[in-house]
């Protein structure tokens, strides 16, 4: 019975760690990827700052 | 009362002397009436505008151009409050954090504040983001002259003298025992317990300027008096669409839905972050239509199949389109400084004042920044796109429509060497001479100052009630 419930108490850690980390590189990627989100285009003497989508 | 002949109070003795009855001497007044304190306020002007009043701020600008300050301050009973803009909004808690200041001394004021300039006291911020809040400023009607005459003539404790021009301070061993007077051409010495000098940006400098040229034992040399002189750039920074719905779904009930322009300011985090000075932007209520219609053509032709959702919006209650105006902080700078001009001088023999002004290429680098950032947030939250500028970095082609707000040169502060009044708002290593108004700021915020102004003539009176009893 202890056995096991060692088990699961390093199973929900490792749970835990994968969780954070994977949660963590997500936010950095989220931030790289708003540098390359944008475009500016320059019209008429003003520089739009457009999306990159923005056809 | 009001009295126009100064011969007619030349042997009074008044407790308080206030020079000048703009919002900043007019407050004062009112609040030491409530504590039963007789003032005397002088002004140099009078009850109405006057042309040859006029001619004594004549100023000579040395550097960059400025707002004429001849014509850009009023020498009338009330002062500017006679001709302002009316947008008020007290400074963020960061902007006098170098004051030395507690932001409470005198955000306490706020109610008697909002009571004097007949606003409410409602200055909502809503964060938008790590970088940008929207933010709300309160619009008076108040012309000072207009809503407080009746009070100051029925008043018992009120006096008010017109036509009366403050050329200097006398004394000795920083005790202040007169105020010099020209009324009609005839020299008058009236003398008092305290003092408080509050007749604006640019002239309370030039009268300690003078005082000090006369009587250097009274006002120390070491102190920057006309230093630090500082204005609010206001420029326009760019075009855009906002899509003010968008805002109000992401804010929920924290939207801050009022008629008038949509304010959005910098927080102090983007100030920090990116080494900046603060500003606010703001889109007109009702942008002139052509404008708007521009702004929508040139969004078609970058963008043509984002501009033709947004043009399907034009002239909605929900769409804010047209020019970027950005009220900016400039940041103080010892150059910029006020001093009394070698050669020139006025009728009754005072130098002018000479304005040194150089535009610094920090509010521009700054202005584009958080122009960049507010960019990424519209774009990030599908709110709207702005196009900035080219030349918003040119010091050349910068051009600043505002400068009506003067700041600075008697800024406070504990040090003798970077400070000309204490914290208490009296002159350093004097004893009984104090200073009121925007000259006293010692960094701008982006806020108009009146606001600031009256919290701290409201203070003053209760230093001043301490002082006295």
């Amino acid at each position: 019975m202890n056995k096991l419930r060692r088990k699961l108490f390093k199973f929900s850690i490792i749970q835990f760690l994968a969780l954070f980390i994977s949660t963590k590189s997500f936010s950095i990627d989220e931030k790289d990827k708003n540098i390359w989100d944008y475009k500016t285009r320059e019209f008429k003497g003003f520089i739009w700052q457009l999306d990159k989508k923005d056809k | 009362m009001i009295i126009e002949d100064f011969e007619q109070i030349k042997n009074n003795f008044y407790p308080v002397i206030i020079v000048g009855s703009g919002p900043a001497g007019i407050s004062l007044a009112l609040k030491l009436e409530r504590k039963k304190i007789s003032s005397l306020i002088i002004e140099a002007g009078k009850e109405k505008y006057d042309l040859d009043s006029q001619q004594f701020y004549e100023s000579i600008v040395i550097g960059d151009s400025i707002s004429n300050l001849k014509h850009s301050r009023l020498r009338q009973v009330g002062g500017t409050s006679g001709h302002w803009g009316g947008w008020c909004k007290p400074m963020d808690k960061f902007n006098i954090s170098s004051w030395g200041l507690n932001f409470n001394e005198i955000s306490k004021y706020s109610e008697e504040t909002c009571n004097i300039l007949g606003i409410e006291n409602n200055f909502n911020k809503s964060k938008l983001n790590d970088y940008f809040n929207q933010i709300q400023f309160q619009y008076s009607r108040v012309r000072f002259a207009k809503k407080f005459r009746n009070t100051i003539n029925k008043s018992k404790y009120i006096n008010l003298v017109t036509n009366a021009h403050v050329t200097h301070f006398s004394g000795k061993n920083g005790v202040i025992e007169s105020v010099c007077i020209k009324n009609n051409d005839k020299k008058y010495f009236l003398k008092s317990k305290l003092f408080v000098l509050g007749c604006g940006g640019v002239e309370n400098s030039r009268v300690l300027l003078w005082t000090r040229e006369l009587n250097n034992n009274l006002i120390k040399k070491n102190i920057p008096l006309g230093n630090y002189w500082m204005t609010h750039p206001w420029i326009i920074g760019g075009i855009g669409v906002i899509k003010k719905d968008k805002i109000s779904k992401l804010l929920k009930d924290k939207f801050i839905n009022y008629d008038g322009p949509l304010h959005i300011a910098t927080s102090k985090n983007l100030i920090l972050e990116k080494k900046i000075s603060g500003g606010a932007i703001y889109m007109n209520a009702n942008e002139d239509i052509k404008i708007y219609k521009e702004v929508i053509k040139d969004l078609l032709c970058v963008a043509p199949k984002y501009g033709k959702k947004i043009a399907k919006k034009i002239f909605g209650k929900s769409l804010k389109c047209g020019n970027i105006f950005m009220n900016l902080e400039e940041e103080a700078n010892e150059n910029n400084k006020i001093t009394l001009h070698e050669n020139i001088k006025d009728k009754n023999g005072v130098p002018i004042s000479k304005v040194f002004y150089k535009k610094l290429d920090k509010t521009l680098f700054s202005a584009k920044t958080i122009l960049k950032e507010l960019g990424k947030f519209l774009i990030d939250n599908n709110i709207g796109r702005i196009a900035i500028k080219k030349e918003i970095e040119n010091l050349e082609t910068y051009e600043n429509i505002g400068v009506y707000h003067h700041m600075g040169g008697t800024r406070i502060g504990d040090n003798l060497n970077t400070s000309v009044v204490d914290t208490n708002l009296k002159v350093h290593d004097t004893k009984n001479l104090y200073v009121v108004g925007s000259s006293v700021f010692r960094s701008s915020g982006y806020s108009n100052p009146t606001y600031t102004i009256v919290q701290l003539s409201l203070r003053l009176a209760d230093e001043i009630n301490k002082k006295l009893t």
